[in-house]
């Protein structure tokens, strides 16, 4: 175990598994960079230098830089995954998916299926998101959802440095297109990361927090805003579990409906805009399967239905906050 | 005339393992104003990796019960008074006015996480063993996981027996900070390893505990080397006869969620709700490595599908009076076998597959006392 950062466990997902198999490959936006290497390639290591010194290990054949295209990057991640390699594709953020979604849903999330199973497409497709840098309604989405309505597309959200290196490393050794989104404000998390490889499942939620009281699932960011008010609530005499799915597509329904089954109350906590979101679809999960376990109605705790404010006043006013997850968890316990 | 000897005791919350800051009250089973005595359990205490029960230390009336259930309190702080009953309250109260406050890793400035007394030593064969070491005195102590194991396995034991003796707690090849990758996996080839690790430390002469698969490890390795090893301590042995369960190793090596490895983790214990949530947690982070699945699938293999040898090797017939086998009556994994004429069993009423985490004050005894005896007797030999 070391003490790492997010942004150096994704790193270190890449690197080695760059090692381990000379198939995988990363493609993106100002990608090269960073020790190792020399005079232009001596630049930034991609724009959150997650991929900072890779080209010095691994040559501008295995680390390349694209034109700012989105859609080129994307296609040619998408045939390059069809014939053989692995590619890692970098998008910045995720709201430039915006010009390249018809190759991810109409293409590569359907030759496996319209092929018969005989194509594979084990491509990653790495974006951040999220909001709380000023960055303006074009840079700070939360667009998970709409990967994870897409069959054939896997979506996966790490909170964690330990899960940011696990769950890469599984998306990269997966044999299916993967959504990898990382959310802005985690990358100077730090946390114990084992230093050998290790894969952490898709599909496993992870447990936060046990209480007895009511549950509270979160995603990326927002789980640690949930573990904040959880503790707050703890002070207060409510014991929350805090739930973090990890992955969106596919989703854990059965550690939430246990937990519910437990508790019998349920806040759904997403920085996402509210309509069509994760947290509705959790909480429709839980509605039709958990009907005669819940003591209180579902709550969902989501941005507005708005674009991200760029004013940091109201973009403070549009995340949700630990004190509203407090608030609304507190109603909730106390429903009757 | 006045005694000024100590006529009360504090009772602190214990720190148990390397890495436990605090523990929950969970119950007292003293009530207040109860008489105790040594070895009576007063009060059971959860950690984050399992929950235990804390002996009284010495005998007298349990005066104060400072913490409640639920309460969590730091390791070192006072959560009881057992005093004699002729102690006033007003001592008592000034006593415990006194007592001085624990500093938390915290106050101390150190990362609370990172502290790692943990060294890797690397072998001829090129692969690294990982060991803990505490304490300085003494003769040498070596501790052997079992199957799926780590050496954190010996939080209870390893600080204990510290306080009388050098030790080392290894991780076995495949195991916790270890490389993962094994050949064969089996008993003969773990021992090699171990021994290459003993020999790098440069300790020649050992007292060698196992646990489980451990046991069988401890044993070839004495076999190997009948004079480097001043006694052995079997706990829950793969030895002498015995079958390993089958189905809890097959299950363990396939249990990928953390339900599954909780369920397969509560075998282990006489009372499976002895499991916390962050031992569970180490033991989904240690199958989820590069490696683990593969090396596991080859010990369970070669090394625990066969029943354990009913016979000790000849050479080791005559010695059998250095060997202490510790037993749980609740052992769901290892049969119990009958042992060689000359070794010394302890069974537990307890325990099950865990007697070292289950009754640990228990085990920690005993086996000091085997390492003090297997010493003495050494010693009169030379």
């Amino acid at each position: 175990m070391a003490r790492t950062s997010f942004r150096q466990a994704l790193n270190d997902a890449l690197r080695s598994e760059m090692r381990r198999d000379s198939s995988v490959v990363v493609i993106g936006e100002d990608l090269a960079g960073g020790a190792g290497g020399t005079g232009v390639d001596d630049a930034y290591g991609g724009i959150m230098g997650v991929t900072r010194g890779l080209v010095g290990e691994f040559g501008r054949a295995r680390v390349i830089d694209t034109p700012i295209t989105e859609s080129a990057i994307v296609g040619m991640a998408a045939g390059a995954a069809m014939t053989g390699l692995r590619p890692v594709a970098e998008l910045m953020f995720v709201d430039f998916l915006g010009v390249c979604l018809d190759q991810i849903l109409n293409q590569a999330a359907k030759f496996r299926y319209m092929f018969g199973g005989r194509a594979r497409t084990p491509l990653v497709i790495r974006a951040m998101f999220g909001a709380g840098f000023s960055a303006g309604a074009q840079h700070s989405q939360c667009l998970y959802s709409i990967f994870t309505h897409i069959p054939g597309l896997k979506v996966v959200i790490p909170s964690s440095p330990y899960d940011a290196k696990g769950l890469l490393i599984q998306a990269i050794r997966d044999d299916d297109p993967v959504i990898f989104l990382e959310h802005t404000k985690l990358y100077d998390l730090e946390g114990e990361v084992p230093v050998e490889n290790y894969t952490v499942p898709f599909g496993e939620a992870h447990v936060l927090r046990e209480g007895g009281d009511l549950t509270i699932v979160a995603l990326a960011r927002m789980t640690h805003m949930a573990l904040d008010a959880a503790s707050a609530l703890a002070e207060k005499g409510v014991e929350a579990t805090v739930i973090d799915p990890r992955t969106t597509s596919p989703l854990d329904e059965e550690t939430i409906l246990e937990s519910v089954a437990a508790t019998g109350r349920l806040l759904v906590v997403d920085e996402s805009n509210p309509r069509c979101s994760v947290a509705s679809e959790i909480a429709a999960v839980v509605a039709e399967r958990a009907f005669r376990d819940l003591k209180a109605p579902i709550r969902r705790i989501t941005a507005p239905h708005t674009p991200v404010p760029f004013a940091p006043v109201l973009e403070n006013a549009y995340i949700p906050s630990s004190t509203a997850i407090e608030a609304a968890a507190m109603e909730l316990a106390r429903w009757s | 005339m006045v005694m000024r000897a100590p006529l009360i005791w504090a009772i602190t919350m214990p720190t148990w393992g390397l890495s436990m800051e605090e523990g929950t009250i969970v119950d007292w089973r003293v009530a207040e104003g109860s008489p105790t005595a040594p070895g009576v359990v007063l009060v059971e205490i959860e950690t984050s990796k399992i929950a235990n029960s804390l002996e009284a230390p010495q005998a007298g009336v349990l005066r104060r019960q400072l913490a409640g259930p639920g309460q969590t309190v730091t390791c070192g702080e006072l959560i009881g008074i057992i005093a004699t009953g002729e102690v006033s309250e007003s001592a008592i109260d000034a006593f415990i006015a006194e007592f001085p406050r624990p500093r938390t890793a915290a106050s101390q400035g150190r990362e609370s996480t990172s502290s790692d007394p943990g060294l890797t030593v690397e072998l001829p064969s090129g692969s690294r063993l990982r060991c803990l070491t505490s304490g300085s005195l003494g003769s040498v102590v070596v501790f052997l996981h079992g199957f799926g194991g780590d050496s954190q396995t010996w939080l209870f034991n390893q600080g204990r027996i510290a306080e009388h003796h050098l030790t080392f707690a290894f991780d076995l090849p495949g195991h916790g900070g270890s490389t993962k990758q094994v050949d064969h996996g089996s008993i003969e080839e773990l021992a090699g390893s171990v021994e290459a690790g003993l020999d790098q430390l440069k300790l020649s002469r050992v007292h060698l505990i196992g646990h489980s698969l451990g046991a069988a490890v401890a044993l070839a390795l004495w076999e190997r080397q009948p004079g480097r090893v001043a006694s052995v301590s079997l706990l829950a042995p793969f030895a002498f006869g015995s079958h390993a369960n089958q189905r809890y190793i097959s299950d363990f090596i396939s249990a990928q969620r953390t339900r599954d490895v909780q369920r397969c983790l509560a075998l282990l214990f006489a009372d499976p709700k002895a499991v916390g949530r962050e031992m569970t947690e180490a033991v989904v982070q240690y199958k989820r490595l590069d490696g683990v699945t593969d090396a596991l699938t080859r010990i369970a293999a070669s090394a625990l599908r066969a029943p354990a040898p009913v016979e000790m090797a000849p050479t080791l017939k005559s010695l059998t009076n250095r060997v202490l086998v510790i037993r749980g009556v609740g052992d769901n994994i290892v049969s119990a076998r009958e042992i060689p004429s000359g070794v010394r069993l302890q069974i537990l009423t307890h325990s099950g597959h865990m007697p070292h985490m289950e009754e640990p004050d228990r085990v920690n005894e005993l086996l000091l006392a085997h390492f003090a005896e297997a010493d003495s007797a050494n010693g009169r030999v030379r």
